[in-house]
């Protein structure tokens, strides 16, 4: 049995906070919706938050050695679901897919977030070979870019990024220099910096002044040169050979202001929303935004406007701070954990965490793209609320075993 | 704990990284709520709210006497609006259907875009709409109901009422005159919107209701105007004239009682665009020596027995010739005027002077805007000549070198007729007001005096001589006593600078009875042919006008005082519109049928955002009001709504949001409620349910 008392419960009692907010603001959000059906999703996410409290549960009774343990077998069960779910999954709307089972929806992007924490954890703990080596990077990577792959044929950009967050954040926590980490970067800068040749110019020589102090060598420098000078060069010339609406389609994933009545409209609307509750917000079930059908998916990518306008910037900050509050502890736990693999894989979960957090509210607030990510714990969806937990079960699970090695 | 400098190195960068990143949170949510909130709290109650144009109704048009001359029907107008492309397919198939067009014709006849308001056919004729109304019609496609205007008289009087376009603003006659009397005020309801375009919510407090046009009673009498353009159209088949006009007035008010032209090449008798009897000036001839008489009478100068030589039928003047169309010798001031002779009068005339008759025929109005209100109104035209010359006095007295139009014919011998007033010639009598009962002054307005009172009465008695012994023997009748003058002027040839030989106005002007005269009035023929003179053509077209509209009033006809000194003239068989906006329609049509309304509504359920008729007009009771109701949606009422049968939870969601304090007692569905299903809703309602388990 385990030591009560060495469990973190400020920790567990955040998140179940921000799981029953949710609740709360999905209970409002579909109070007026038209079908007892969406009126009943509060009990549904209810029901969820007791499946996720089970095995959250279970992880943490389970010992840490466990998923050490079977790190890669899940991470191979995960691909194969990633692969059935292209052949045998439900999708709507051009979102995730998902297994459906009767009224339950599985989505296995979700687990296979899970999965490559544990998988990538487990290759940088035990892994022998030097931090800043090719090997280590390349195969850290792939087994990153796998499942990115599979997902992207979903297709689901944004869950594909939370993948390469994991990897950078772990990449950062096992050691790589966060100098080294921007050098990796440096060929997306460029594919931004590139729409105008001035400003690809002084990126150019910001970079390779960067490289000139970082001396990471001469290979390395070539390398990322070659990268840069490549992303630099055809993005030019595949943004010209791009159709107007595709290029329409990226201008307005980073600028969704461009296209009020399409994808800005949400942003739009949601900024409208969380601006028009004020400081003190316009009170539980009085969102009239929320009300009126005017913002879409508001019980799930943007249930955080309803929190804004309901609650103000009071509610508003509440939730910010019950985020910051987990992820200051998850830091602080990472940090304290003498077993290598347990720290790993409490940042990837903490990345996961506040990556998903800050796309999800930026995009609330209008400032990231919209991605589709939800917002954790608070969110309507079942895998996703499962996921939060299991990731908060393992940061529980690595503190309370935080002096094993 | 140790840790090494890598290690804490890297703790401070996480560190910094996470704080920055809820820092941009923070400050873009303070940034958001705080300082931009005014903005968006305005973008929410803007694109949440709306207004929606209530139109007012426009002023129906009574004769004197009470009849309904001008009245308003409710047209389907069908338009579309498709949403998406799919109910843009849908509406464009239906549309080829409807109007049997070719497949995928009616997509571009009607330009049908996504997101775009068209007209697809506006009045749509009964048939179509009723099919239309039987059809599910795919959504996208809508049916409006609009007022239109209906002349129950047909063409009756159409040159004076004018006409109104498709939008029901008046184009011309009365209706373009007085539009603004006619067209009220619209109004606006103040409504409220969801993301989906569904209206659920009307303010009450924020309606501004239309005010309704006002109704105006005309002076006009609607059975005499269909006597007139009877007879006019008569006269200008039996005397082969180019085209005929005439005015009625009533000469103790200047009542308009009538005014018509017939044309008969004339084509768009639908939407007459002119009234010929105001427009229209042409040279008079003989009919203008009732005023040269008039003149002379008040110059006092003219001894009644003094006989004057005629000459026989010509008399140079000048260095021109007159002629009389008779050979007359000598004859008195009376004979004159009766065998209407030039040489005669132009004696006296010349006698008398040419400033001085110039003034009097001034006094008579010509050569002025009588101002009756209708456009196009013309003055007509009296030039001093340049010298008053022998031939130009006498050209002048004989009805020459000076245009009028009918109208101040017909004024001026109402002048004569009634003692020597000079009376503006009035349309308007008045309006209905609120309660149904005519609102008007019932004063003359006087323009001047034309002639000194009690000189009057001789010249009317010239004027009787003329019928009875005169030109205008034919206009002699058995029903009525008519006095007046004949007119048989040339017409001038524009073209050549003369006149024609051959082509005549011949004119009538005169009033009736001659003991106590009512209506004084003009017929003017257009170029009659073989028989050119007025007292052959016109004259009877007259007489007959006047036979026929004696005998509709036996009792000595027309006094208008009867209809307009004392409000006790109550139009019957009226109801009061009642009060339909913001109420549910099952309710509406329940008060509908409690008082006797006929209803038109355009759904089964939801609330009534606007009526027409408004609210507290009166309306005939075969007149129906036409209601709008909302699209039925689960929050759209303001006033209380029937609340049994819902859940607890959605009767609690309504009141929640329509801000009604509410009790519930039981659970399960509601069977009971304490403010009663359209009972208006304030802040300090309360409301008890009463509920059952089902």
């Amino acid at each position: 049995m385990l030591d009560y008392r060495q469990i973190d419960w400020k920790l567990i009692a955040a998140a179940l906070a921000l799981s029953l907010i949710g609740i709360v603001l999905i209970f409002s959000a579909q109070y007026y919706a038209d079908s007892d059906y969406l009126q009943s999703y509060y009990l549904r996410q209810l029901i969820w938050l007791f499946v996720a409290l089970v095995v959250f549960t279970a992880i943490v009774h389970l010992p840490f050695r466990i998923f050490d343990l079977s790190a890669y077998l899940l991470y191979f069960v995960v691909l194969i679901l990633l692969v059935l779910v292209l052949v045998i999954g439900t999708s709507r709307g051009g979102a995730a897919r998902w297994f459906s089972f009767g009224p339950i929806n599985l989505a296995p992007s979700d687990m296979a977030k899970l999965a490559l924490v544990l998988a990538l954890s487990r290759f940088f703990a035990y892994t022998k070979l030097p931090v800043v080596s090719k090997r280590r990077l390349a195969l850290s990577g792939l087994m990153t870019l796998v499942p990115v792959m599979l997902i992207l044929k979903q297709p689901d950009l944004g869950t594909s990024l939370v993948f390469f967050v994991i990897l950078f954040a772990l990449w950062f926590w096992s050691g790589l220099s966060p100098w080294y980490l921007i050098l990796l970067l440096s060929p997306l800068l460029s594919l931004v910096t590139a729409s105008h040749w001035l400003s690809w110019a002084i990126y150019f020589v910001v970079l390779l002044s960067f490289l000139t102090f970082l001396k990471p060598g001469v290979v390395n420098s070539t390398v990322v040169v070659i990268f840069n000078l490549a992303f630099g060069i055809i993005t030019p010339f595949i943004w010209n050979r791009l159709a107007e609406y595709q290029r329409l389609r990226i201008k307005t994933f980073f600028d969704p202001g461009m296209d009020p009545r399409g994808a800005g409209y949400q942003i739009i609307q949601s900024k409208i929303a969380i601006g028009s509750g004020g400081i003190l917000g316009k009170g539980f079930l009085n969102g009239s935004q929320s009300r009126l059908d005017f913002l879409p998916e508001r019980h799930t990518d943007f249930i955080f406007s309803v929190i804004g306008e309901e609650f103000g910037l009071w509610g508003a900050l509440v939730v910010i701070f019950l985020f910051g509050f987990i992820l200051y502890r998850s830091i602080r736990i990472a940090a304290r954990c003498r077993n290598r693999f347990a720290s790993m894989v409490v940042m990837g979960a903490a990345a996961i965490l506040l990556f998903q957090f800050v796309i999800n509210i930026g995009m609330t607030l209008g400032f990231m793209p919209v991605t589709g990510l939800p917002l954790p714990f608070i969110s309507y969806g079942g895998t996703s609320l499962v996921l939060s937990w299991a990731l908060i079960g393992l940061i529980i699970s690595a503190d309370y075993r935080w002096q094993e090695y | 704990m140790k840790r090494t400098k890598r290690e804490r190195v890297r703790l401070g960068v996480l560190f910094v990284l996470v704080s920055c990143f809820f820092t941009v949170v923070t400050l873009r949510l303070v940034h958001i709520q705080i300082f931009l909130s005014k903005t968006y709290s305005q973008i929410v109650e803007r694109q949440s709210s709306g207004k929606v144009a209530i139109p007012a109704e426009r002023g129906v048009i009574y004769d004197r006497n009470g009849q309904l001359v001008a009245k308003n029907v409710f047209q389907a107008t069908l338009y579309a609006y498709p949403d998406d492309k799919k109910e843009l397919k849908q509406v464009a198939a239906y549309l080829d259907d409807l109007f049997d067009l070719k497949p995928g014709t009616a997509r571009s006849r009607y330009e049908l875009e996504v997101r775009k308001f068209r007209y697809i056919k506006r009045c749509l004729s009964e048939s179509l709409e009723k099919r239309v109304v039987a059809d599910s019609v795919p959504p996208g496609l809508y049916l409006r109901y609009e007022s239109q205007r209906e002349y129950p008289f047909g063409p009756v009087g159409k040159q004076i009422l004018g006409f109104t376009d498709i939008d029901n603003r008046g184009q011309s006659g009365f209706e373009l005159a007085f539009d603004s009397m006619l067209a009220g005020q619209q109004g606006w309801a103040d409504i409220r919107r969801d993301g989906l375009r569904n209206v659920f919510r009307v303010k009450e407090s924020a309606l501004v209701k239309p005010v309704p046009g006002q109704s105006p009673v005309l002076a006009v009498d609607w059975r005499l105007q269909e006597i007139v353009e009877e007879e006019l159209m008569l006269a200008v088949q039996k005397y082969n004239a180019a085209s005929a006009m005439a005015v009625f007035l009533d000469c103790n008010s200047g009542d308009i009682l009538a005014m018509a032209h017939y044309d008969p090449n004339e084509n768009n008798r639908d939407k007459p665009t002119k009234l010929r009897a105001i427009t229209d000036q042409f040279e008079p001839g003989s009919v203008f020596k009732a005023f040269t008489a008039a003149g002379l009478l008040e110059g006092g100068k003219v001894d009644f027995d003094d006989s004057i030589f005629c000459e026989n039928g010509q008399y140079k003047i000048g260095r021109r010739t007159l002629h009389d169309d008779k050979e007359l010798g000598w004859l008195n001031f009376r004979k004159i005027i009766e065998l209407s002779s030039n040489i005669g009068i132009a004696k006296l005339a010349v006698a008398y002077g040419g400033e001085k008759l110039f003034e009097s025929y001034k006094r008579f109005g010509i050569g002025q805007k009588l101002r009756c209100g209708l456009p196009g109104e013309t003055s007509g035209q009296l030039m001093p000549p340049k010298t008053f010359s022998p031939y130009n006095i006498a050209a002048l007295a004989m009805g020459h070198s000076v245009a009028v139009n009918s109208l101040q014919l017909a004024a001026g011998f109402a002048a004569i007729a009634n003692g020597g007033e000079l009376l503006r010639p009035k349309l308007l009598l008045g309006h209905v007001d609120e309660n149904g009962y005519v609102v008007g002054r019932p004063v003359k307005d006087l323009i001047g005096r034309a002639m000194k009172a009690g000189s009057t009465d001789s010249l009317k008695a010239f004027l009787r001589g003329v019928v009875v012994d005169g030109t205008a023997k034919p206009v002699n009748s058995k029903v009525v006593t008519i006095a007046g003058k004949t007119g048989t002027a040339e017409i001038p040839d524009l073209e050549n600078r003369r006149y024609f030989k051959n082509k005549f106005i011949a004119s009538f002007a005169g009033f009736f009875p001659y003991e106590r005269p009512v209506v004084a009035g003009v017929v003017v023929c257009e170029a009659p042919h073989p028989v050119t003179y007025g007292g052959y053509t016109a004259g009877p077209a007259f007489r007959r006008i006047a036979e026929r509209y004696t005998v509709l009033n036996p009792d000595q006809f027309i006094t208008p005082e009867r209809l307009l000194v004392e409000n006790t003239h109550r139009l019957d068989k009226t109801f009061k519109v009642p009060d339909f906006i913001g109420r549910d329609i099952r309710q509406v049509k329940d008060i509908a049928e409690q008082k006797g309304v006929k209803l038109r509504g355009t759904a089964a359920e939801g609330t009534v955002v606007w009526q027409f008729p408004p609210a507290d007009r009166i309306l005939f009771e075969t007149d129906e009001v036409l209601v709008m109701v909302a699209s039925p949606n689960k929050k759209n009422e303001f006033v209380m709504a029937d609340l049994t049968g819902l859940t607890v939870r959605k009767a609690a969601a309504l009141l929640n949001y329509l801000g009604v304090n509410y009790t519930i007692e039981g659970n399960g569905r509601v069977v009971n409620q304490s403010v009663r299903p359209g009972e208006n809703i304030n802040d300090n309602t309360s409301c008890r349910l009463k509920c059952r388990p089902c």
